[in-house]
């Protein structure tokens, strides 16, 4: 199931990519199309948790706290820019609850955080983005309770947050990529990137522990989740 | 008196992304300002607000700097105007950094409206129509979100005041750690009881439905053919004619064909059209008040 959910992803990733650019209008327009290809990446993870969690009212229950804690530390954190617990709790999330589940509470924390803070092109990057992060964290799973291990993978999801974000801002500036311009947004944004990253070893590091404990006591007591 | 967002959330959904759709293609300064001069007017006549005037000055903050930061990426062009540390600023990188500018400023703008239409109960419809496990999960975090912040507020002043009682010099955001963990605990076991009063009254069962206040009338027909006719209008004018600007080497004009001139009419209806319901709402509210 894994396998196959990754290997449709970028099949339509890569195949709408070509299509819609080439055929419709002859190899322009890149950041219309990315858009569309982040919007279709999504899809099949939805398709997937839609048919596994079709009445299971704790589980949906349980997501949707999850996600609802991540906007929620969007909001009471805003004290300091950039340093948020969203990407700390999708991992988490994908970590406890398996990889469908941390890709639906990365990406619909994107979506229902900017209701507060505005939509915009960038919103779909965000699900996309922040959603892949909570699935490869789910992939990985219980090996991430090791310290070495957070941090790495702490490190590698804020990196790989602002390489996704700056690919949407070099595109929708210039509508085309170029690679002069993209080094310049990803330098001048290094400092966030480094704010992500401490941000997500920091609040890892700091929540990972009771929050699993607790997570893990609720899958025991009510018996949800039993699949993981 | 709100015509426009009173419209069903499906008309809006299709209106909103023919106009963005479109805006994003564009590399016409005429249609994007077009387009801007529309969406600012529908933005004013929503929130009537000086916090309107912050936004325009952030728009005009991204134009400049994108138009300013354009010539330094791309040289391309005929006209070079001057040459800094032996690179050629050129007329051309400059007229295009300005028109990227505007596209992107008509897409924001357009998108600023979108979110300001489209409230949670519209996202959770829609959602809720074509994946109903997905959009409870919108819907019940939407509604958790409130509730949470109040509690987490509620924790963080009693963490604090006790923190101050026995004079330890805990640091804000350890405090915020703090209190954000004793929300998790909290959330958690509120969710179980919600989760089993939902199971008892029924949830997952065939043959329910759910109630909404969306009447499909006839203007959201009209509204979803015009969107939709337009959107596939354009996509044809791309393919085979041009309505874009071309700016390397040197600028061409897109030629002023009649299937030229019938897209222009057609963006300005589609993109003056919120703000002429707006504004025809209002003046006939106004007459109907005088009157009593």
């Amino acid at each position: 199931m894994k396998n196959r959910i990754i290997q449709i992803t970028v099949l339509i990733i890569s195949g709408m990519l070509a299509v819609f650019n080439i055929l419709l209008f002859g190899g322009k327009h890149y950041s219309a199309a990315t858009l569309l290809a982040a919007f279709l990446a999504c899809l099949p993870f939805y398709f997937s948790f839609e048919r596994q969690n079709y009445g299971k009212s704790k589980e949906i229950m349980m997501i949707s706290i999850m996600t609802a804690l991540s906007v929620c530390g969007r909001i009471v954190f805003g004290f300091i820019p950039f340093f948020k617990p969203v990407t700390a709790i999708t991992i988490i999330s994908g970590m406890y609850l398996g990889y469908s589940a941390g890709f639906v509470t990365g990406s619909f924390s994107a979506l229902i955080s900017n209701i507060y803070f505005g939509h915009g092109p960038w919103t779909i990057f965000q699900m996309c983005s922040w959603g892949l992060i909570g699935c490869l964290a789910g992939v990985i799973g219980k090996k991430l309770e090791n310290k070495i291990y957070i941090i790495f993978f702490s490190i590698f999801s804020g990196t790989i947050f602002s390489v996704i974000m700056d690919l949407w801002t070099v595109l929708n500036i210039e509508g085309k990529f170029s690679l002069s311009r993209y080094m310049a947004v990803f330098m001048s944004g290094i400092p966030v990137t480094v704010t992500y990253s401490v941000s997500n070893i920091i609040f890892l590091m700091l929540m990972q522990k009771p929050f699993g404990r607790k997570l893990e006591r609720a899958k025991l007591k009510y018996g949800i989740f039993k699949s993981k | 008196m709100k015509l426009f967002s009173g419209l069903h959330p499906i008309a809006l959904i299709v209106f909103f992304s023919a106009v963005i759709g479109i805006s994003m293609f564009t590399m016409n300064p005429i249609l994007s300002i077009t387009a801007i001069a529309g969406g600012l007017i529908f933005k004013f006549m929503l929130i009537r607000d000086l916090s309107f005037i912050k936004e325009i000055l952030c728009y005009l903050i991204i134009g400049l700097v994108v138009t300013i930061t354009n010539p330094i990426f791309s040289h391309n062009g005929k006209t070079v105007l001057f040459f800094v540390n032996d690179t050629p600023v050129t007329k051309e990188s400059i007229i295009y950094g300005g028109c990227a500018a505007l596209m992107l400023i008509s897409v924001l703008c357009w998108f600023s409206c979108f979110s300001y239409v489209m409230t949670s109960d519209k996202i959770i419809y829609l959602f809720s129509g074509v994946a109903p496990v997905l959009g409870l999960v919108i819907s019940s975090s939407l509604k958790f979100v409130p509730a949470m912040k109040k509690k987490y507020h509620e924790i963080y002043s009693v963490q604090k005041n006790l923190i101050n009682e026995n004079s330890k010099n805990l640091s804000k955001l350890l405090l915020a750690v703090k209190s954000f963990s004793s929300l998790v605990t909290w959330a958690i076991e509120h969710t179980a009881d919600t989760s089993s009063s939902m199971s008892s009254r029924g949830y997952g069962l065939k043959n329910r439905t759910s109630f909404n206040l969306f009447r499909f009338r006839f203007i959201d027909c009209l509204i979803i053919f015009f969107g939709a006719a337009s959107f596939i209008y354009f996509i044809f004018m791309i393919r085979y004619e041009n309505i874009n600007f071309i700016f390397y080497p040197e600028i061409i004009y897109p030629k002023k064909n009649i299937g030229y001139l019938i897209f222009c009419i057609i963006w300005l209806l589609i993109v003056s059209m919120p703000a002429f319901t707006e504004i025809k709402g209002e003046i006939k509210w106004k007459l109907l008040r005088s009157k009593i």
